[in-house]
């Protein structure tokens, strides 16, 4: 009898061992997958707002180049992109809360980002910290999403077209540092050469009408590689007036 | 007292088999019945499930394409108008409504009908080949779109819902608020993309073709008594779909980048006039000469 006690009492123990034993194994396994999970995720939740964002920058900058000179306007946009780029470097450095946030996004954003939410520092789960961190970086997007509706509508126009009467190319608009959303024309100055005034204009210069000498004028062409120059030369008539196209291109 | 230490005697099977009952019960009640979140970290989940919504409904927001587009911005400037760009526009907005619904659709019957209690699998990428496959019904010009579609990290469908929805239900709808917005990244780079093939293409191609222009304004353009020098961006016409009505002359033609020539005869010449005219679906847009 006491002998078959004992062999009862290994088998319960081994049963115990066995069962505790595949307990921890599979929590340990479920936890890691939760953690791949929850951690896969919250990248992809990051990536979306990130592509969406860079979009909307864009965007924006695309405006501000077009139409230009709104101080106002580049103001907003310059405090976005500060904006994004702070909260990236909080996320980088895993330094993302609350009082971080509030400092360092645009301060009618700040004044709305809130959680009821405690931070969970106390808690051990990696999981919920990290959904935690995802939540705030989401609410921060978020809020300064917000921020560009206080810039000037995107739109793009056109000024009113003419037709050069004058030449063998023939339908013009005015100067444009870009046309829509379209194409990008580089920026282009024109100045004179041989006047006493040479200051480089975006689009318009003037001189004389009873000028004596031929008037030389240069039309720079500023892209991303360089700059291309072209000189051109008015020569002056007797008792007749200019017309559009009266000038010669020179070496 | 000997009873007890009788009891705790390892050789007593009735110790360990107690120790395994606790262990049953213990590991039954945190698996079965006790909740695996608190109402506080609950709240953590649900705080990111409205959040990942947001980015879905920004995602929607930032694709919608307005109605009244074309009218407020191109067919009131003449130039634009030279593109026949409402006919493009209309199906481009036509397909971005119908997309918008699709995705409205399968996130309704697909997504919010899901019941994670229920243990079932959950068919994922077969709700995105529907998109998919819908949207190419709709936009044949997506189908140069997804070749290998791939929605997260190669895993087919068991094995995602292995990864993303065996667990709690609560993690489950946290991981689905993800895919959804994944879904509405799809149906507005989908937009994006459309809207680069059929309009933004066309008129950049032509619009490369710009030439940079100085003139000389004779009556000063504003300064009496000088003569002023400009410079004025030139674009070619969007030869396609326009036609020269007069003059009716073989001189008055388009180079080949669209430049409009007219022969020197003509060209100080006020009774000859100038019309341009425009074939679009709708409208026919005239240009008339003016004088600098």
């Amino acid at each position: 009898m006491k002998q078959n006690q004992k062999y009862f009492a290994l088998f319960f123990w081994g049963i115990l061992c066995l069962f505790l034993f595949y307990q921890y194994y599979s929590n340990s396994l479920v936890k890691s997958k939760e953690q791949k999970a929850i951690s896969s995720t919250n990248q992809k939740i990051r990536n979306l707002i990130q592509e969406l964002h860079q979009n909307k920058l864009e965007k924006t900058d695309l405006y501000i180049k077009e139409h230009g000179n709104n101080p106002r306007d580049i103001r907003i946009y310059n405090n976005i992109k500060n904006a994004s780029s702070s909260i990236e470097n909080l996320y980088k450095t895993d330094k993302i809360n609350l009082v971080n946030l509030k400092s360092s996004l645009t301060d009618s954003a700040s004044n709305q980002i809130t959680t009821q939410i405690p931070n969970p520092t106390n808690n051990k789960s990696e999981t919920l910290k990290d959904i935690y961190k995802t939540n705030l970086y989401q609410n921060a997007y978020h809020l300064l999403s917000q921020e560009y509706y206080k810039i000037n509508d995107f739109g793009f126009g056109f000024y009113k077209t003419f037709v050069l009467n004058s030449s063998d190319t023939t339908l013009g608009f005015y100067p444009l540092p870009r046309v829509g959303n379209y194409t990008e024309i580089p920026k282009t100055t024109i100045q004179f050469i041989n006047q006493k005034d040479t200051t480089k204009s975006d689009w318009k210069l003037q001189f004389d009408k009873n000028f004596t000498k031929p008037i030389i004028f240069q039309v720079n062409t500023h892209t991303k590689t360089g700059s291309i120059e072209k000189r051109y030369q008015i020569t002056p008539k007797e008792n007749q007036k200019l017309q559009p196209f009266d000038y010669q291109e020179i070496e | 007292m000997k009873k007890i230490k009788r009891l705790l005697n390892p050789i007593n099977p009735i110790f360990p088999a107690f120790l395994l009952l606790v262990a049953f019960l213990w590991f039954g009640y945190s698996d079965f019945v006790k909740e695996k979140y608190t109402d506080e970290e609950k709240m953590i989940f649900k705080e990111g499930i409205k959040f990942t919504d947001e980015l879905s409904d920004l995602y929607r927001k930032e694709t919608r394409l307005p109605r009244n587009y074309l009218k407020e911005y191109i067919i009131e400037e003449d130039y634009t108008s030279q593109f026949c760009l409402e006919q493009p526009y209309l199906e481009l907005y036509i397909t971005d409504r119908k997309l918008d619904s699709l995705t409205n659709y399968l996130i309704k019957n697909d997504f919010d009908k899901i019941d994670f209690s229920a243990k079932k699998e959950i068919p994922l990428i077969s709700t995105f080949e529907k998109y998919i496959r819908e949207a190419q019904n709709i936009a044949p010009l997506l189908q140069k779109r997804y070749n290998n579609f791939d929605l997260d990290d190669n895993l087919n469908n068991s094995q995602l819902n292995q990864l993303y929805f065996s667990r709690d239900s609560l993690e489950s709808k946290y991981h689905l608020a993800r895919f959804e917005t994944q879904l509405l990244k799809m149906y507005h780079n989908d937009i994006q993309f459309l809207r680069k093939e059929t309009i933004t293409n066309k008129v950049e191609a032509i619009l490369s073709n710009y030439i940079m222009q100085p003139f000389i304004c004779s009556d000063g353009c504003g300064f009496p008594n000088k003569y002023s020098l400009q410079l004025t961006l030139l674009v070619p016409f969007d030869t396609a779909n326009t036609r020269i009505i007069l003059p009716k002359n073989s001189e008055t033609r388009f180079n080949e980048k669209g430049f409009l020539i007219i022969p020197p005869a003509l060209r100080n010449n006020k009774e000859e006039k100038l019309v341009i005219g425009v074939i679009c679906t709708k409208d026919t847009v005239f240009y008339t000469k003016e004088d600098l």
